[in-house]
């Protein structure tokens, strides 16, 4: 698996995305403010992304089912 | 944890706004670069009301073109001052477009480079840019 990383899409309008990938703690949000103030960017969506939101419930239900 | 973002770029990074402009066609030597703004002039000579950080002179826009300049603005950004006629020619929307691209490649580049990260640019068959950021503990 890849180590953490930001991979960052600029689309044809100039707008991006910008997306911390394999973080394991909060400093995707520190690398990520990083990026968005060399662009001097306001954010129009934030978000953590729908895998990382699933996590706590499935490692929740793994330990559920090992009790 | 993971971070998804979406954002829009302003032009504040002067280096990064002029390695965007020779990255879409401009010499180096064709970009005035000033600490005081600059009047601009109009394809006959006619010195406009706009002034100018940046400028690149109208003949190296193109055939009866005028000044183009950006403006820094007191909060540090830039505003591009393209006149209607040369932004349906030379600095038509697809231009403008690739300058902003090419801007938010340059800034997050310098930046992340100066930070010590390693910086891969990947142009996809879309037209987007795609930009990896590595070398984070």
């Amino acid at each position: 698996m890849r180590m953490k990383h930001i991979r960052m899409i600029i689309k044809r309008d100039g707008s991006c995305t910008v997306d911390a990938i394999n973080f394991t703690d909060t400093t995707c949000t520190q690398a990520t403010q990083q990026i968005l103030a060399a662009l001097s960017a306001p954010v129009t969506e934030d978000r953590l992304k729908p895998e990382a939101q699933r996590l706590p419930r499935q490692a929740n239900n793994r330990r559920e089912a090992t009790r | 944890m993971s971070l998804y973002v979406e954002c829009t770029p302003g032009f504040k990074d002067r280096e990064a706004l002029i390695e965007a402009l020779v990255s879409t066609g401009f010499d180096r030597s064709q970009i005035e670069i000033h600490e005081e703004a600059v009047p601009l002039y109009g394809y006959q000579g006619d010195e406009r009301s706009q002034r100018a950080h940046i400028v690149i002179r109208r003949q190296h826009v193109g055939q009866a073109a005028n000044d183009v300049g950006w403006e820094r603005l007191p909060d540090g950004t830039y505003r591009a001052w393209i006149s209607e006629y040369d932004g349906r020619h030379r600095f038509g929307p697809e231009t403008q477009n690739r300058l902003k691209q090419e801007y938010a490649y340059h800034a997050v580049a310098r930046q992340q480079r100066a930070l010590g990260r390693t910086v891969e640019r990947r142009l996809l068959d879309t037209g987007e840019i795609e930009v990896v950021i590595g070398g984070y503990r």
